[in-house]
């Protein structure tokens, strides 16, 4: 896995869990601003993810491919469920669901890249 | 305008709204994360600790059914939050306790293990949350 690509995906989403911090302190609910964010997100989850898969088929020898796999599907049902979720909160709570969902993503993240090691996870 | 008679429940799900929003949220990232982590365990290496992998989907049901609990909001909805709450309350403070005193039957993570140390303690502090929460919705 890129170092390069997991530390941009990570500071996606610590920026948008602040972005959505500082919109839940101005009272506002969530806009389109913080739905684009977390389509941003989901489609370079998916271009990590679609490079990592090529990379176990190819004989990476990750710590657990099980435990892998399970996290990308986990990690890129986050943002859409978070963003519908987050939506029909039309109040400052609204924000505060998808701060909660970019700092697990960014967590989320640093778990795929401890688990692709072989002796990680 | 004909008006429609729908049953409607007294109290509107005030579980599911405002801090409820993110109560929510975060239950239903502990089923996924306990869910996914138990079916792998038991699906991989369910003879290396089927004591703790057992007890690693035992979480994962009473996530799902707190979060389904305070989600919907209704009347029965609540009191199946309360019990899951309470089970989970009880459950992370008995796991926490057995796997620092046993840690043989403990070798891998699991949600409770150790209090939820490899979660940032948040399985300790979520049921005490969601029972706060119950409470202060309650009606009357």
């Amino acid at each position: 896995m890129s170092g390069a690509l997991v530390a941009t995906i990570v500071a996606l989403c610590l920026a948008l869990a602040a972005w959505s911090g500082i919109t839940v302190l101005r009272d506002r609910k969530v806009g389109l601003s913080h739905l684009v964010w977390l389509g941003l997100v989901e489609v370079v989850v998916l271009v990590q993810a679609v490079i990592a898969i090529a990379r176990l088929i190819g004989g990476h020898h990750a710590s657990s491919a099980a435990t892998f796999v399970g996290y990308i599907i986990g990690t890129l049902l986050v943002p859409p469920v978070a963003g519908l979720w987050g939506l029909a909160e039309r109040t400052r709570w609204g924000p505060a669901v998808v701060a909660v969902a970019g700092l697990t993503l960014s967590v989320l993240m640093l778990r795929w890249q401890q688990v692709w090691r072989p002796n990680g996870g | 305008m004909a008006e429609e008679e729908k049953a409607v429940e007294p109290a509107a799900p005030v579980t599911r709204t405002g801090p409820g929003r993110v109560l929510v949220a975060v239950y239903a990232l502990f089923a996924l994360a306990a869910g996914a982590r138990a079916l792998v365990q038991i699906a991989t290496k369910f003879s290396d600790a089927p004591v703790a992998y057992l007890l690693s989907a035992l979480a994962a049901v009473v996530y799902v059914l707190a979060t389904v609990g305070l989600a919907r909001g209704r009347r029965l909805s609540r009191r199946l939050a309360v019990v899951a709450c309470t089970t989970e309350l009880v459950g992370v403070l008995a796991v926490g306790t057995w796997s620092v005193a046993d840690k043989a039957e403990f070798p891998d993570a699991t949600v409770w293990s150790r209090y939820g140390s490899g979660y940032g303690y948040v399985p300790l502090v979520l049921p005490v949350l969601g029972l706060a929460w119950l409470r202060h919705t309650r009606r009357g």
